[in-house]
């Protein structure tokens, strides 16, 4: 009978209602556990609420009971916010009433986090992991140096005039303990015995060739492994790294540590444009086939995972693969060597650092001043650079810290026992020079036009691909670079 | 002895000639069968192939929860096979590579929840250092050598929140873009003025903007409202509410697909219907429920088909809007990668389950779906 089939249309409406009311319930219980108040204007739950006691390393600082707040906080990046929540979970513990909510946001959700932000929602305190901090939006960030910050005198350099002398500013908006992002190579150690290759041999740039050469023979007469050195594409790296890294090893590509004048301008000639090794390097490489086939189609992440799969021995790097490939193999052995070997045995290796992030740290939105709950605001804030705290988050991220601490700060991440150990006296390459300061694509983004678009992201990409399939020479490759920066930016 | 049948000399070929014939009859009923049954098995061939076709895709989703980034760089044909629990991973990669939540293993390593877990030791170290048991800490690990994206997302209270709410709104959003698309196609179609086609033009003119371009004026004007309700500044069940009915308001706000297809549709019934109902002495409301609903089948399940993916798998508006404690499905499984790693089972598993609701509801109301494509196709 067709009428079996369906609900009377009163038990029907009542049922509807019923799931409709549930739903309602269901949904909204997740969030509606903290009726606590919030910075700003944001709020919900998600929050940490472990109690955890002053571990016996962390500062003393008096316990004392406030009005029950919630604070968000963003962690530096999404993979270590288990381990701030841990950090953040002592913060609690010395401040009854306080609620920690540490929301990480990854690359893939900065712009709809930016509109947001745009949109009139900001946190208590935000962190960022790439430089988006330039002259027009320093007034979004309470000026640390007209608050009570504590610990400026902590960090290995003028960190209170390291911002106005960056931006040609006023003030300091943000702060952040790292060294910086050190790009090395990375090695699988078992991979490159299993081929008899020693980089750590390497004492110019010709013996790195060689070895890039020898590599490539090796693999190819094996069947289980796909590159030797491994290229993939990411808009930032290839631009805020590799074209800098590239000329290092010759004198007119040390003008200054990080070609800034490239960037603004002040070069223009081609002939004369310290980038030109930078291609140099890729067009010959690729034309010996030390390359993966169209590299600049492939994603980095693609060729992290080959690495991490042991398919690919060797990358040029950053810190957080080295990490990456424990995670998944406890017992690989990862070693490296300095970026950029010299051109003469003997003469000292140079190794770039990219700027300490002074445009990349934490920093406090400005409406946050006007919160009744400033004081615990900038109490966290404080907390978060303490010596003890940045301690923890230094062995969060196995990176090293460009701030001092009472004691020697034994570091175990993998990138520094793997490489970075080796630039400290005694090392391997304790005569390394370190040159260190804010990629020329950094210090002009404060003159970036408002609607120029990100030319140096996948655009770079193509050029590369023009110049190494020979379609673009390298001079028009650098004189499109320098087209676009006329066009995108007004350098004053 | 010859007997002669009257049918002439050529009436002894006939049996033969008939018999032949029947045989030719019987090879050509036979090469016709045959020709038949090829085509039925290769029309049926070509139906599993398709059938195949769509269901990979879900298969080979369905594998890869189970394939770790190590192994994500090989085609698995089956599950790969359960990785052991290595004993000199350190708590911190643990952590981060498998998003397995520190607090929860200290919980189930007996760790008191104060102690600061160095994330830097490996699980030989917290072995010693905490006095816990080698077996304990291999048996709390051993299931995420395969299970681990199956393992974080279910026993993620989140997940099972963030689904209600994706139900919720889908739900909600799909009812009210119908009830309002009926409404709006019934005023539209029912309209008789010099300005109707401005109206009507001035509907599908939502289609022509691009939804990016009002996020942010969108987004003002929201937080404005929203800061006009009590108690929706603070974390709460009012402010939790607030957020889901943005998003619910903005799916079925003036909707320029809704009104095209119900104006069209309602515009299509013939007038005496509703004048012969107001005869028969039926409300508005009556009409509406007895003549009009039922003869809207085609369309509502039209729209539905196409709005409840949208809905559902929508990323944008819930990431923007609502607050990360009270959020969706789609950005849920999004905050799951990290800046610069991804755990490739806990995003596939995540998709993976997330696309089963929809599968499930596809299946439970596919007779609705399907007649009333049918019934459109008859009517032409």
């Amino acid at each position: 009978m067709r009428s079996r089939q369906y609900l009377s249309y009163r038990r029907w409406r009542w049922m509807s209602l019923l799931i409709a009311g549930a739903l309602v319930l269901g949904a909204c219980a997740g969030g509606a556990e903290d009726t606590t108040t919030t910075a700003g204007e944001t709020g919900g739950g998600d929050t940490t609420t472990t109690a955890a006691q002053e571990p016996e390393t962390t500062t003393t600082t008096t316990a004392a009971t406030v009005e029950p707040v919630t604070l968000q906080i963003q962690a530096s990046n999404a993979e270590y916010l288990n381990g701030e929540i841990q950090i953040w979970d002592i913060f609690q513990a010395q401040n009854p009433g306080v609620t920690i909510d540490v929301f990480a946001v990854n690359e893939d959700d900065q712009v709809a986090y930016r509109a947001r932000r745009a949109g009139g929602y900001f946190p208590a305190i935000e962190a960022l992991a790439m430089p988006q901090v330039d002259i027009g939006t320093q007034d979004l960030y309470v000026d640390l140096l007209t608050v009570d910050t504590e610990w400026l005198d902590r960090w290995q350099y003028d960190v209170r005039t390291a911002e106005s002398e960056f931006t040609g500013g006023t003030g300091l908006r943000s702060l952040n303990p790292l060294s910086g992002f050190w790009f090395t190579w990375v090695y699988n150690a078992d991979l490159m015995d299993s081929l008899g290759l020693d980089p750590r041999s390497v004492k110019t740039q010709a013996d790195l060739q060689k070895l890039l050469v020898d590599g490539q023979a090796a693999v190819d007469a094996r069947d289980d492994i796909d590159f030797f050195w491994d290229v993939g594409y990411h808009g930032w790296v290839w631009s805020s790294n590799y074209l800098g890294l590239f000329p290092l090893p010759y004198k007119d590509g040390q003008r200054d540590p990080y070609q800034q004048a490239s960037w603004s301008g002040e070069i223009e000639d081609p002939s004369e444009d310290p980038f030109r090794y930078t291609f140099q390097y890729f067009k010959d490489a690729y034309e010996a086939g030390l390359l993966p086939d169209s590299f600049w189609l492939r994603t980095w992440d693609d060729m992290e995972v080959s690495y991490i799969a042991g398919k690919s021995v060797m990358m040029l790097h950053g810190p957080w693969v080295w990490d990456k490939m424990l995670s998944e193999n406890p017992d690989a052995r990862q070693l490296g060597i300095p970026a950029t070997p010299p051109l003469v045995e003997g003469d000292p290796w140079i190794q770039y650092v990219a700027s300490a992030q002074l445009t990349s740290g934490y920093r406090i939105p400005v409406e946050n001043l006007d919160l009744p709950e400033w004081p615990i605001i900038l109490k966290a804030f404080n907390f978060w650079n303490s010596p003890e705290i940045v301690a923890l988050r230094a062995g969060v991220n196995g990176s090293a810290m460009a701030y001092n601490f009472d004691e020697p700060l034994a570091l175990e991440g993998p990138q520094y026992t793997g490489i970075l150990q080796e630039f400290q006296p005694g090392g391997l390459y304790e005569d390394l020079i370190i040159t260190s300061a804010a990629p020329g694509q950094d210090v002009i983004a404060q003159y970036k036009n408002e609607d120029s678009g990100n030319f140096w992201d996948w655009q770079w990409s193509d050029t590369f691909a023009g110049v190494v399939q020979g379609e673009m020479t390298i001079d028009e490759a650098l004189e499109w670079f320098h087209n676009q920066v006329a066009t995108d930016y007004t350098i004053p | 002895m010859t007997i002669d049948n009257g049918a002439g000399p050529d009436a002894a070929k006939a049996p033969a000639v008939m018999e032949s014939d029947r045989t030719v009859v019987h090879r050509g009923v036979r090469s016709m069968h045959r020709q038949r049954r090829l085509l039925r098995i290769g029309i049926l061939a070509l139906i599993v192939l398709y059938v195949l076709l769509s269901v990979l895709p879900f298969y080979f989703l369905f594998v890869r929860t189970f394939v770790s980034t190590k192994d994500s760089t090989d085609l698995w044909l089956w599950i790969p096979p359960a990785e052991q629990v290595n004993m000199n991973a350190n708590v911190g990669n643990l952590s981060v590579y498998l998003n397995l939540d520190i607090g929860d293993l200290k919980e189930q390593w007996d760790i008191p929840p104060t102690e600061y877990l160095d994330p830097r030791w490996n699980l030989n170290r917290v072995s010693e250092e905490y006095g816990v048991p080698e077996q304990t800490i291999r048996d709390t690990l051993r299931p995420h050598g395969r299970f681990n994206g199956w393992i974080v997302l279910l026993g993620n209270s989140d997940f099972w929140t963030a689904t209600l709410r994706t139900i919720l709104v889908a739900g909600l959003g799909i009812i009210g873009i119908n009830v309002l698309g009926i409404m709006t196609g019934t005023g539209l179609a029912g309209l008789r003025h010099r300005f109707h086609r401005l109206i009507y033009a001035t509907f599908l003119l939502e289609i022509v903007i691009p939804p990016f371009l009002i996020l942010l004026p969108q987004f003002l004007l929201v937080n404005k409202i929203q800061a006009l309700i009590p108690g929706a500044s603070q974390p709460g069940l009012v402010r939790d509410v607030s957020q889901l009915a943005v998003i619910v308001g903005l799916y079925i706000k003036g909707g320029a697909l809704s009104t095209m297809i119900f104006t069209s549709s309602i515009g299509a019934i013939p007038r005496e219907l509703e004048e012969a109902a107001e005869i028969d002495g039926a409300s508005r409301w009556q009409y509406i429920r007895h003549v009009l609903l039922p003869l809207m089948k085609v369309p509502i399940a039209g729209l539905t088909v196409i709005m409840l993916p949208f809905f559902w798998n929508d990323f944008l508006q819930p990431f923007v809007y609502l607050d990360s404690g009270n959020t969706t499905l789609q950005p849920l499984i999004q905050s799951f990668t990290g800046q610069y790693t991804t755990n490739f089972r806990i995003v596939y598993t995540g998709v993976f389950v997330s696309i089963l609701p929809l599968v499930v509801i596809y299946f439970l109301f596919r007779k609705w779906f399907i007649s009333g494509v049918l019934e459109g196709a008859v009517k032409g």
